[in-house]
């Protein structure tokens, strides 16, 4: 009894009765060839190539899972694969143990999956339990981290091994937006007043405000200083790997 | 030089992986720089073991159009 993964993409062009019809066809031809007993068949999802394939910038991939009894014919069920046109790439792999069996309904729509929903496919994947386990772990990482992925993924990195520090950083820019929003509206407020003398009680408050708003702009210096301070402190250890490097 | 060294660590030791799997595209490209190609061990501190099954993944991966051999800054 061998495992085997076979891992291929069919034109993405194609309908769900066509991919039927070659997921029968191959189905017939690996179990004629390699006497197997299917354990998973499914579409595992359209997605875009990494690069370009006969000029298809999408497939559909197809997920096979297979308890073989013979594996001499191995170079048949390639050339099988390599020959069909419908088929633009595949991929056998040998497993260790068996796949597990995939019970959860096949993921019918043929839309290109984001990145969580090839997360959650990878989950339900998954062919041991340890594997899974740190493919959930993976996967919650993600969500946590998805909000700022997008910007720098080596910030990411730097804030989940020093969280503080950018909670510091991101309060601190707040504040200081913050405090020039402040800054120029009672300037704005202060020029009105010079203008029309009868809102004087308006101004005083205003000048109230105003004289707050320094104190503030301390604090906003002396923070901004840390701030300086706390990119050259990250930036040594980046010369360190520089370093490395070279 | 008073640097403060960033501690290098296996990240799959970390994590407990023992398995990599070549669809975990998530995964595998952490492992890997902007242009696609394999970080190096001494970057990214994996021990030797999981770097050669991290490295098998990705060139399946690779072979199946899940990951890039290749991929130029913008696409």
């Amino acid at each position: 009894m061998k495992y085997y993964e076979i891992l291929y993409i069919v034109n993405p062009n194609f309908e769900q009765p066509r991919i039927d019809e070659i997921k029968k066809e191959v189905a017939g031809e690996v179990t004629k060839l390699m006497s197997a007993e299917i354990i998973n068949h499914r579409i595992f999802g359209k997605k875009r190539l990494a690069y370009q394939i006969e000029k298809h910038k999408y497939g559909i991939y197809m997920l096979l899972h297979l308890d073989a009894k013979d594996s001499t014919k191995l170079i048949e069920v390639n050339s099988f694969f390599r020959l069909n046109k419908a088929i633009i790439r595949h991929l056998v792999v040998r497993l260790d143990q068996r796949p597990e069996e995939d019970l959860t309904p096949e993921a019918s729509n043929l839309n290109v999956g984001t990145a969580r929903e090839v997360g959650s496919a990878l989950k339900k994947e998954a062919e041991a339990p340890v594997e899974e386990a740190a493919v959930k772990d993976v996967a919650e990482k993600a969500t946590e981290a998805s909000v700022e992925e997008t910007a720098v993924e080596t910030v990411v990195e730097e804030a989940t091994e020093a969280p503080d520090e950018e909670a510091v950083v991101k309060d601190v820019a707040e504040e200081a937006t913050e405090a020039s929003v402040e800054e120029t509206v009672v300037e704005t407020a202060v020029e009105e007043a010079t203008e029309t003398p009868d809102e004087e009680t308006v101004v005083e408050t205003v000048v109230e405000e105003a004289t707050e708003t320094p104190d503030e702009e301390t604090v906003v210096e002396t923070v901004s200083e840390e701030e300086n301070e706390e990119p050259a402190a990250e930036a040594e250890p980046a010369e360190k790997e520089t370093e490395d490097k070279s | 030089m008073a640097f403060v060294s960033r501690r290098k660590f296996c990240y799959f030791k970390e994590n407990g992986i023992t398995e990599i799997d070549y669809k975990d595209v998530k995964l595998l490209k952490r492992f890997t720089t902007e242009q696609g190609k394999i970080m190096p061990r001494r970057v990214t501190g994996t021990s030797a073991k999981m770097h050669r099954k991290m490295v098998r993944a990705i060139k399946r991966a690779r072979s199946i159009a899940l990951m890039p051999f290749t991929s130029e800054a913008g696409d």
